[in-house]
């Protein structure tokens, strides 16, 4: 009996969860007049005219901008992954001069607000002629800037037994071979919380794509999304909610593929 | 992202641009940018003109738009990072914050054909002395009604509009007889109406040189306690009503909760769609009926070329060219606002019925009516515009009262002014 109730409590939480998401998929399926005016989820007229409409009504089929997004973020990840777990290795394993300062430094960079640095930024990637192209959102992942995974990798490491090191040190393995031998294997459960949140996180940066990027071909999906609406005109919150279905598919499919690796790196690394 | 306004980003952003400048170091000019605001339409009506525009043998261009608020976190961006498009649209209520930071060249010597454009928008853009900006529009604020709805309910409309008192009147009559409606919706928080109010008691709303707001802190006590006392009588929406119905989809007129709306002339056309019958064009209430000295025509939107163009001559071309070639005003029309000269409007308004004519016939009939039109907006105009909506809201909470709300504004003002 308790167990009837718990799950029915449950259930209808879950449901108050889901409605916000239940609710976009069905105003999806309205014209865009009916949207506001009858609450509820069943549609009265329902047309699939909202996602015609919104894959080709901002001249540039949306496509592309899932294209680029999915790029940006296939980038990202892979830039994250590799150089996030070789500078978190050098952290926790190698000694070197100033290895204390640059630790604090690093993690000072998360602390300082993103407007700080914004304008500077945006002078670097102008200097350099990287306007109007991906590089501004690919590049400073190669480098290792997300602080937040460094620190992530940092501290699963430090819970790495040092042993296993010296063993393999022992066997001939020099500090590059213990890296990709021992830890990376061993690193896999923060890798992949990384990788997610990086994949996540890039899908969502709405901020930097609206600022570097400007030709319409070049756009991503959030700016895309933007578009659709507008304070001062009318907004095209059919097109709007279609595309945002449209564009939850993919960030669905991350989660459903590596749901449980998910669930296994938020254990071991204590990610809340 | 939200702590810091855009007016801070934008000043933030120069310092730090001025500090790592390298002397001799800028990236390559490419073909001169383009950028503007607005809805899906207008980006298409745009690139529209633009074509034509390179079809008559203008030169090469690359165009770039953002939604309203996007834009901007955009453009100071890049103004900051001296990476400022060439061509760009800009808004009375950002104006001065970027005139007044020489992000903007002089028009003056470029020599842009405006003799065609009406007297009080062709000098929309004119600060110090120096013409920083063309209007791309007349406008002016209106009331939008809903005639079908008004009779159904067995009320009359007045062809000039109500005095405020009348005004209130009406709303309470209408929601009295029409169940589950109001009679306007809550635009107390407007504070491009509140200025039209403001003008009505006497003085403009800001001194000339932007640093003092003349109005007075009664005159804004007086407004928000006209709105108050209009929610208490249940002929204006709660504020929770309200906060849920700003998008022009959700609005009360759009969902015929309510057959009162307030807005910029041109804005009428989006509202328009969405209304059964059709939507007539009136003043905004007076104080004495028939006394339309609060209001004003003006250019609300220009075109400017940032001081930092390398095109200088191309972008005044283009300019040029937007405002009087007949093929780009008819890409236009009047997404833009009511374009802002005769021949414009001419061409334009071949489609009597619609809205857009309505909108039309409107400007036309208000000019010689309307008081003089006020200078630009000051800097720090956008924060006090939304601090203004702010109070209002909190006022409508129940957090505040019409005499703290007045009270914090013109604190607020005070502070924010003459920077």
């Amino acid at each position: 009996m308790r167990r009837v109730l718990a799950h029915a409590g449950l259930t209808a939480g879950a449901l108050i969860m889901l409605y916000p998401l239940l609710w976009m998929i069905t105003a999806s399926l309205r014209p865009n007049t009916e949207i506001f005016r009858h609450p509820g989820l069943i549609p009265e007229h329902p047309t699939l005219a909202n996602y015609a409409l919104g894959w080709s009504s901002t001249g540039t089929s949306f496509g592309i901008y899932l294209m680029n997004s999915l790029i940006i973020c296939a980038a990202v990840v892979i830039g994250n992954l590799l150089t996030c777990s070789l500078t978190a290795y050098a952290f926790a394993r190698l000694t070197f001069v100033g290895r204390k300062t640059l630790f604090a430094l690093m993690l000072a960079t998360i602390m300082l607000p993103g407007h700080v640095t914004l304008i500077a930024q945006y002078s670097i990637f102008r200097k350099l002629n990287w306007i109007d192209t991906f590089w501004p959102m690919i590049v400073p992942s190669f480098l290792a800037t997300d602080a937040f995974f460094v620190f992530l990798m940092v501290q699963f490491i430090r819970s790495i037994p040092v042993e296993l090191d010296d063993a393999a040190r022992i066997d001939g393995c020099g500090a590059w071979g213990i890296y990709r031998r021992i830890i990376l294997p061993l690193l896999s459960p923060a890798l992949v919380t990384t990788a997610i949140f990086s994949f996540i996180w890039t899908w969502n940066n709405f901020f930097s794509q609206l600022i570097y990027l400007s030709t319409r071909t070049r756009l991503t999906v959030p700016v895309a999304l933007r578009g659709f609406l507008d304070a001062t005109g009318s907004s095209e919150w059919g097109a709007l909610f279609a595309m945002s279905v449209v564009t939850l598919v993919p960030v669905v499919v991350v989660f459903v593929v590596f749901q449980r690796r998910i669930l296994a790196g938020m254990a071991h690394t204590g990610l809340k | 992202m939200t702590t810091l306004s855009r007016r801070t980003l934008l000043g933030l952003g120069a310092a730090t641009a001025a500090a790592i400048t390298v002397p001799g170091c800028s990236g390559k000019s490419g073909p001169m940018r383009v950028s503007w605001y607005g809805p899906d339409p207008v980006t298409k009506a745009l690139n529209k003109a633009l074509d034509a525009w390179k079809s008559s043998g203008g030169a090469e261009y690359t165009a770039e738009s953002a939604p309203f608020d996007d834009y901007w976190d955009k453009l100071a961006t890049q103004t900051s990072g001296n990476n400022a498009p060439d061509v760009l649209r800009m808004s009375m209520s950002y104006f001065s914050d970027y005139a007044g930071r020489s992000a903007l060249k002089d028009l003056g010597s470029l020599g842009i054909d405006t003799s065609g454009l009406d007297k009080d928008v062709a000098a929309s853009g004119v600060a110090d002395g120096k013409d920083y900006g063309i209007g791309q529009s007349s406008i002016s604020y209106s009331m939008y009604v809903d005639e079908g709805a008004i009779k159904k309910a067995g009320g009359t409309v007045p062809a000039a509009g109500w005095t405020w008192e009348k005004f209130a009147e009406f709303a309470r009559d209408y929601a009295g007889s029409v169940p589950g409606s109001f009679g306007s919706s809550d635009q107390a928080g407007n504070f491009q109406l509140f200025e039209v109010y403001a003008r009505q008691h006497g003085t403009e709303m800001f001194s000339d040189d932007g640093g003092k707001l003349l109005t007075t802190k009664d005159t804004v006590q007086e407004w928000f306690q006209y709105w108050a006392d209009l929610r208490t009588a249940k002929a204006a929406p709660p504020q929770n009503v309200s906060g849920e119905t700003t998008a022009i989809e959700k609005s009360l007129i759009a969902t015929g909760k309510s057959p009162l709306q307030f807005g910029w002339v041109q804005q009428v056309t989006f509202y328009q769609p969405l209304v059964k019958s059709p939507l007539a064009v009136l003043p905004v209430p007076q104080g004495k009926a028939g006394d339309l000295s609060g209001q004003f025509v003006k250019g609300l939107d220009l075109w400017c070329v940032s001081a930092a163009s390398k095109h200088p001559e191309d972008a005044a071309k283009l300019i040029g060219f937007l405002l009087n070639d007949e093929k780009a005003i008819k890409a236009i029309g009047i997404l833009l606002g009511v374009p802002p000269s005769k021949k414009a409007r001419d061409l334009v308004s071949a489609d009597a019925g619609s809205a857009g004519a309505r909108a039309i016939k409107y400007v036309e009939d208000l000019a010689g009516k309307v008081g003089p039109s006020p200078k630009p907006w000051p800097k720090g105009y956008g924060e006090l515009l939304t601090g203004f909506g702010r109070i209002a809201e909190n006022i409508g909470l129940g957090k505040s009262n019409p005499a703290a709300g007045a009270q914090e504004f013109t604190e607020m003002a005070g502070k924010t002014l003459g920077q």
